[in-house]
């Protein structure tokens, strides 16, 4: 049996080829660094709970998309349904940071009329002598878009958790906030109790506040 | 012959003869679009960026980002084999015939799938006629379809395959359609790849010996297939478990529930063939296409 969980949140992870984006939704999911990966084609999917509270767990559903830009026009489809993605690029690849700005271009024109919560992910920090991206250009990026910014390495498992639960607290309190809200038709957010039970925002703050007293 | 499986020993002169060469590569242009690959390389590594431009639409930014990507690639096909990495045996050969191909197709260059189809053609069949191959399988409809990404047609190709999936599957369908599972989801992948990615090499064999005698039509049959034989646990899963199962399929697969299954799939709706089904939907597409400019891209 699956354990039982509030919401459902469908994150996709973005960014160019072999930034690593398997490589850190592996050692999400499954805990393990793979030292090769095979090149992902199309989609690969993932899923994991995560307790961002004490008894109170959210389902992630990871969508891990194909980096090359030849796969956009497929990939794009994907942006609408997810609520959270995670755009990655390597702190050791210049180019790769460099394409952040088209990247959030391109989710930005597909994601409509929803919206995604973005998290910037500067990945393989391991490598730091290798390093082309500073941190504070990097910083000075995300905040200009409002985002986050970690930066991780799956090698030596440095911010992974980090990474993906403080982007589900994020998207998690713009639904307690009614910020975002679990609509018919629309996959990024589902309700984890009985289907078709819309609890509205406020009920869901009264519970909170009974947990936390 | 065709679906007991070829001999190992005469399976690649068995899919040269059947793929052909309808585009008449012969060894000496595999050997002039491989050494413009290499002198490619040589100025890449040499940080030369003035590349010359005049037979490819794309910057150079771009197609030295796609020989760099398939350095990266190389390594990544078929790891477990433990073949195809730097120093390994096939590593040259599959660099090669990836680099020449971009030379010899500029205009679709390299796309990430491509290696394993490459790499299954070394496994079977010298470099060069490895090439010819190679050249000659992507040069078909539905692999052009697919590696120049034409996102309509492959829709397309898409929904063809949805008639056939009604048609035999009904129940298994229904649930699909209920959880949102769109064929692109698991189709993508197999397409592709050619299944060299998704199933155990043998068996991933197997099914080319037939691709090659019936065409893109055994894709979809074997898709259907690998769906019928699930069916049962399919049909208890929902959107993130089928996702998962069909883009990681188990690895115990027996070779003769297999193909019994895909022997099973009838490939003919209301009496109209693959091709006939297929052909009608792209027709369709292009009226729709005409009376609508405005959603044209």
């Amino acid at each position: 049996m699956e354990a039982i969980w509030l919401y459902q949140f469908r994150l996709i992870v973005i960014g160019d080829s072999t930034v690593g984006k398997s490589c850190l939704i592996r050692r999400f999911t499954e805990g393990r660094f793979a030292q090769v990966s095979d090149p992902t084609v199309g989609v690969d999917f993932f899923s994991r709970l995560v307790e961002i509270e004490p008894g109170k767990r959210i389902k992630l559903q990871i969508w891990d998309t194909a980096g090359q830009e030849r796969f956009r026009s497929i990939t794009r489809a994907y942006y609408r349904n997810s609520v959270g993605g995670l755009l990655l690029f390597d702190i050791t690849n210049r180019r790769s940071f460099q394409n952040v700005h088209e990247w959030l271009e391109e989710a930005k024109a597909h994601v409509q009329p929803y919206q995604i919560v973005f998290v910037l992910v500067g990945h393989k920090c391991d490598l730091d002598t290798q390093r082309q991206v500073t941190r504070h250009e990097a910083e000075k990026l995300a905040t200009a878009y409002g985002m986050r910014y970690i930066e991780t390495s799956a090698r030596d498992a440095i911010n992974v958790e980090k990474a993906f639960t403080d982007l589900t607290r994020d998207i998690y309190e713009l639904v307690r906030k009614g910020e975002i809200n679990i609509q018919e038709g629309w996959e990024g957010v589902k309700s984890g109790f009985v289907p078709n039970v819309v609890h509205s925002s406020e009920e869901v703050i009264k519970s909170d506040r009974r947990c936390l007293c | 012959m065709w679906w007991q499986g070829i001999p190992p020993s005469v399976r690649g002169k068995v899919w040269s003869l059947a793929i052909g060469n309808e585009l008449n590569i012969t060894h000496e242009l595999y050997d002039i679009c491989l050494s413009r690959a290499k002198d490619r390389w040589k100025s890449l590594s040499m940080g030369g960026s003035e590349m010359e431009n005049e037979d490819s639409g794309l910057p150079a930014a771009d197609r030295e980002a796609s020989l760099e990507l398939i350095k990266l690639d190389i390594s990544r096909t078929f790891p477990s084999l433990c073949i195809f990495q730097k120093g390994g045996p096939y590593h040259d050969m599959l660099h090669s015939i990836l680099g020449a191909y971009t030379c010899y197709r500029p205009d679709v260059g390299y796309v990430q799938g491509m290696s394993f189809i490459a790499a299954v053609l070394i496994l079977n069949l010298d470099t060069p006629d490895a090439f010819i191959a190679f050249s000659n399988l992507l040069n078909k409809p539905c692999q052009m379809a697919f590696f120049r990404v034409d996102h309509g047609l492959m829709l397309t190709y898409f929904a063809a395959f949805e008639v056939f999936f009604e048609e035999n599957l009904p129940r298994l369908f229904a649930h699909f359609k209920k959880n949102n599972l769109t064929p692109d989801i698991y189709l993508i992948d197999w397409i592709f790849t050619l299944y060299s990615k998704s199933l155990p090499l043998d068996l991933a064999c197997r099914v080319w010996d037939v691709f090659c005698r019936d065409g893109e039509e055994f894709l979809f049959r074997t898709a259907l297939g690998i769906l019928k034989l699930f069916e049962d646990i399919l049909t208890r899963m929902d959107f993130i478990h089928i996702a998962q199962f069909l883009t990681k399929l188990p690895e115990d697969l027996t070779s003769e529930d297999f193909f019994t299954s895909i022997a099973a799939i009838q490939m003919q709706s209301r009496n109209k063939k693959w091709a006939q089904v297929l052909s009608a939907l792209q027709k369709d597409n292009r009226e729709m296409e005409n009376r609508s400019p405005a959603l044209k891209r």
